[in-house]
Formats: C-alpha cells, sequence, structure tokens
C-alpha cells in the first residue's frame, strides 16, 4: 500500500526531527519536550503501521467470535427494508380504496402513518449506505488515519486516530446491531395482521380443470355483491388484503359467472380466512374460448381424447329425466362438428354480448340415456372480461385498523429510527473512547 | 505521484538525519564550552551539563532510531501469526 510507505517514511521523519529538537543546543525545557514527544509519536505510528493488516484481521476475528456477520447484516436489513416497502404498499392500496369509496376524512390519517413509515424507510437507508461505506472502504479509512496519524508535529493525529477508531468500531459495531434490535425492540405486528384474512382460490369446472378469467362475486346478506374480482389466466382469484378487506369469521356466499353465466360453486358459503378449490359443476370448459353448459342430473367424462388437437369426445349418461346442454364459445372460435351418437347435429348460435366478448350459444335438450358427443373445432384465446372489479371494505371498521396501522407505524419509527440512531451514537461514543486511546494514550516510555 | 512523495520524504529524512548529526556536535561542544567556562555559576555549568547528556541521548536515540523500528516490525510480524480459531461456548 502506498499510503502505508509515505506513513512509515513519514514517521521516520518524525523521529529524527524529533531527535534534532531533543538534541539541539537551546537550552528550553519545551523544546527539548517536543522533541520527546515527536519521538514517541513516531514510534506510536510505526507500531500502527506495522500492525495494518493485524488490526484488517482483528475485525474479521472479532466478528467470528461474536457470531455476527456482514451477509446477515445486509439481508436483515434489506428484509427490513422489504417488510417497510410491503407497509407502504399497502397503506397505499387503502388510500386508493379510501379515495374510490369517497371516505376522505380517513385519508388523512393514512397520510400521516405513511410519511411515519417514509420517515422509517429514510433512517434504513441512511444505515445502508454507512455501512456499505464502512463495509468497501475500511481498510482505505484505516489507511488514510495511519498517514494522517504518522504525520509530524501532531497535525493530523487526532483525526487520523478517530479514522482508525471509526474502522475498528463501525466494522465490528454495525453487524451488531440485529442483536441490539433483538433486545430493545417490541415485537412488530405485521401490517396485514390476524385480523384480516383472505379468500384465495381457483375456480375448477366439472371435471377439475381450471376456468380462465371466472368472475367471482362475493355476496354477503343481500342481492347486490359486495366484491367482484376476476381471477387469472390459470382460474386463481385472491380476496384480500390489500385491495379488500375481509376480517376473519365473517362468512360470504361465492357466485362464479362464466361466459354470461351465473353458476353457484362449491364450496358456496365460506368463512374468512379460505383457500381452495371452487368447483362449478354445471360447466366443462374445452379449452381455447369453447365451454359447455350442463343443467341436469347426469354422469360426464371425457370419453377418449383423440389425436387431432381440438377434437374431443366425451361420454354422457343422462341419469335424470333431461339435461340441457349448451355449448357456448366466443364469436372467434369456429365449431365444424358436433356430433351426438355419430349423428351430425345442426346448430343454431344464438349470439349476445357479455362484457365485450361477442358470444355464442347453441343450446339443445337430451332425455334419459347415455350419449357419445364428438366436437371438432378451432379455437381462439379466452379473452379477460372487462369487468369493474368491486373490493370489500367496510369503512366503520377501517377506522380501526387505521388506528392499529399507526401503532404499527409508531413502533416501525421506534424499532427502525430511534433504535439504530442510539446504536449508532454509542458506536461514536466507542469510537471516540478509542480514538482517544490511539490518540493520546498509546505512550511508550523511552527516556 | 506516491513514488515520488515517498522518495521525496525519504530524502529530507536524510537531511534531517545528517543535520541532526552536527546538531549534536554543536551542542556537545556549546555544552562542554559551559561546563569548562571559568564563570562561577553554578546554574551555567547545570546546562552545560545536561546539553552534554542530551547531546549524547539524542544521537543515542538517533543512531538506535532504525533499529528501533526494524524491532517493532519485528514484533508485530510476530504476533500477526494467524489467529487461534474463536472459542465455543
Amino acid at each position: 500500500m502506498e499510503l502505508l510507505s509515505i506513513a512509515y517514511t513519514l514517521s521516520l521523519l518524525t523521529y529524527s526531527l524529533g531527535a534534532v529538537l531533543y538534541g539541539s543546543p537551546i537550552p528550553l525545557k519545551s523544546v527539548k519536550r517536543w522533541g520527546i514527544l515527536m519521538m514517541y509519536d513516531s514510534l506510536a505510528s510505526a507500531v500502527l503501521i506495522s500492525i495494518y493488516s493485524l488490526i484488517l484481521k482483528l475485525g474479521d476475528y472479532l466478528l467470528e467470535v461474536l457470531g455476527v456477520s456482514w451477509p446477515y447484516f445486509t439481508a436483515w436489513l434489506t428484509g427490513r427494508t422489504a417488510s417497510l416497502v410491503t407497509s407502504y404498499l399497502a397503506l397505499q392500496s387503502i388510500a386508493t380504496a379510501l379515495r374510490a369509496s369517497g371516505a376522505d376524512v380517513l385519508l388523512e390519517l393514512v397520510k400521516h402513518i405513511s410519511s411515519l413509515i417514509a420517515t422509517s424507510l429514510t433512517a434504513i437507508k441512511m444505515i445502508y449506505i454507512i455501512s456499505a461505506v464502512v463495509y468497501t472502504l475500511r481498510d482505505k479509512i484505516l489507511a488514510l488515519g495511519v498517514l494522517l496519524y504518522s504525520t509530524p508535529l501532531r497535525i493530523g493525529k487526532s483525526v487520523g486516530a478517530a479514522m482508525i477508531a471509526i474502522s475498528i468500531v463501525y466494522y465490528v459495531g454495525l453487524p451488531l446491531m440485529p442483536s441490539f434490535a433483538y433486545i430493545f425492540e417490541t415485537p412488530t405486528p405485521l401490517m396485514t395482521n390476524d385480523k384480516y384474512g383472505s379468500l384465495d382460490g381457483v375456480v375448477t369446472d366439472i371435471l377439475g380443470k381450471p376456468i380462465p378469467y371466472p368472475v367471482v362475486r362475493l355476496y354477503k346478506n343481500s342481492r347486490t355483491p359486495v366484491a367482484v374480482t376476476v381471477g387469472d389466466e390459470e382460474g386463481r382469484f385472491h380476496i384480500g388484503p390489500p385491495q379488500s378487506l375481509v376480517q376473519r369469521g365473517e362468512i360470504f356466499e361465492f357466485e362464479v359467472v362464466f361466459m354470461g353465466y351465473k353458476v353457484r360453486p362449491e364450496p358456496h358459503r365460506v368463512e374468512v380466512p379460505w383457500s381452495g378449490e371452487l368447483r362449478v359443476y354445471s360447466i366443462l370448459y374445452l379449452g381455447e374460448g369453447l365451454a359447455l353448459m350442463l343443467v341436469g342430473i347426469f354422469e360426464l367424462s371425457i370419453s377418449s381424447n383423440t389425436n387431432i388437437p381440438e377434437q374431443i369426445e366425451l361420454s354422457l349418461n343422462v341419469v335424470g329425466s333431461e339435461v340441457t346442454l349448451s355449448f357456448l364459445r366466443l364469436s372467434s372460435v369456429n365449431v365444424s362438428e358436433i356430433s351426438i351418437n355419430t349423428e351430425g347435429v345442426s346448430c343454431r348460435w344464438d349470439s349476445f354480448s357479455w362484457n365485450e366478448l361477442e358470444i355464442e350459444e347453441c343450446r339443445m335438450q337430451l332425455n334419459t340415456g347415455a350419449y357419445i358427443i364428438r366436437v371438432a373445432y378451432t379455437g381462439a384465446s379466452y379473452l379477460r372480461p372487462h369487468i369493474d372489479e368491486k373490493n370489500y371494505i367496510n369503512i366503520s371498521d377501517i377506522a380501526d385498523y387505521l388506528g392499529l396501522v399507526q401503532t404499527v407505524a409508531v413502533s416501525y419509527l421506534y424499532s427502525y429510527l430511534l433504535l439504530p440512531s442510539t446504536y449508532l451514537i454509542a458506536l461514536s461514543t466507542a469510537s471516540f473512547a478509542l480514538s482517544r486511546f490511539i490518540g493520546g494514550g498509546l505512550r511508550l516510555r523511552i527516556v | 505521484m506516491f513514488v515520488d512523495l515517498v522518495e521525496l520524504v525519504r530524502g529530507m529524512t536524510i537531511i534531517v538525519m545528517s543535520v541532526a548529526w552536527f546538531v549534536f556536535l554543536v551542542s556537545w561542544a556549546i555544552g562542554w564550552a559551559l561546563k569548562g567556562s571559568p564563570i562561577p555559576f553554578r546554574s551555567m555549568k547545570r546546562t552545560g551539563q545536561s546539553l552534554i547528556e542530551d547531546s549524547i541521548l539524542a544521537a543515542f536515540w538517533l543512531a538506535m532510531g532504525t533499529t528501533i523500528f526494524a524491532l517493532i516490525s519485528y514484533i508485530t510480524s510476530s504476533i500477526s501469526l494467524p489467529m487461534p480459531p474463536p472459542p465455543t461456548p
């Protein structure tokens, strides 16, 4: 290291200057004292220069003894940042929901909580920057400190000692911050706490195959749905935080709408929290924008999957007196053939529009008996219906929730701003003490 | 640039060292002159004595300087051996 070689030659210079002052023919005590002092200083800095690599190793050794590491600390910091960001985003979505519902009074509270969380985020970021500087530049800080320490006439001695102390104390002390925080912080409740649950599920057809983009409606003691959501391509849907706030223990009724048909799924009534399969026993989704709607008592199976794509053979056993069978297709789907028991069926396709999807329907009735139904068609991808989603938010309940979130935000402020600041102050005090020791205490009695 | 700086400081050190030897000689001579002067003042003789002692001590430490630095390097390099493994509780 060039800095160290400069420091070494500087300390030699200081030593000879000290010797000159000490041996000079000026009969003044103060001059002689300065000479001795400079010789001391040069020896102390020579010791520091020689143990440069030892100091670096000592930091790692202390970390090993204490059982902490920098990667763990960085992971801890990123974890905390992530939880803060999650909370912030959750709050933003609550704010959006509130704005939509017109409860502007509560928005002020949300803004206040958001500012608390933003402050905590800034504090975390500050710690992140400090730790990054200490971790990446500590050898350079140490070398610079040693160089400043060995300048003649004590010009940079105290600054150098402070830099040496900081590079040691912060390198060992910062990874200990998690342990410090665990001792003092109260366990922070998560933003989406036990009060609220969620309804997660996948909508499937008779044979358990997922239905794409199902519209899931949620009812609660009324004829109008309290929440409406559209599932994804794999039929999965989520009703819960952050979009909807459904309380644990609340009971809701499901309804699924698919290609213009409202159907009642199994299970119908659920209690929050719930997750599972929402089975629709009257729809068979054949894929690529073609579905089969069956009403009645029957047994159904796909009897053979022919190798030709988009050609399906079903075996249907009508048990009850009658089954109503409806083919539903997007208008872009071309059905080339429908045959029942090898007999071709001509269809009259009635078209209707449902949420900007053009759908055509062919309806027929089948009496008791066993049927083989064969369908050949050219499919098209099923599009997402344009439906205004509706989130469930109980306004009278949300005030309580926000109060709780406020408590959480204040505890965030405590554990992300106050505790780390206290810890940094403690580290600075320790650095100061160490720098006093290095800068003033290293005295070797040589004369 | 760093090499230049190191060379500069080294050159200065050599100059200061040669100045130092000259200064020691001067102060040694002055010391003896004061001590042996026919002026019957105790304090002057003591000053001369201390000048002689200081110049001799300073000359000794300057001569020992490189040895001391080498010793420090030797001692610190011998303690910077691999650390023992941390104790396990």
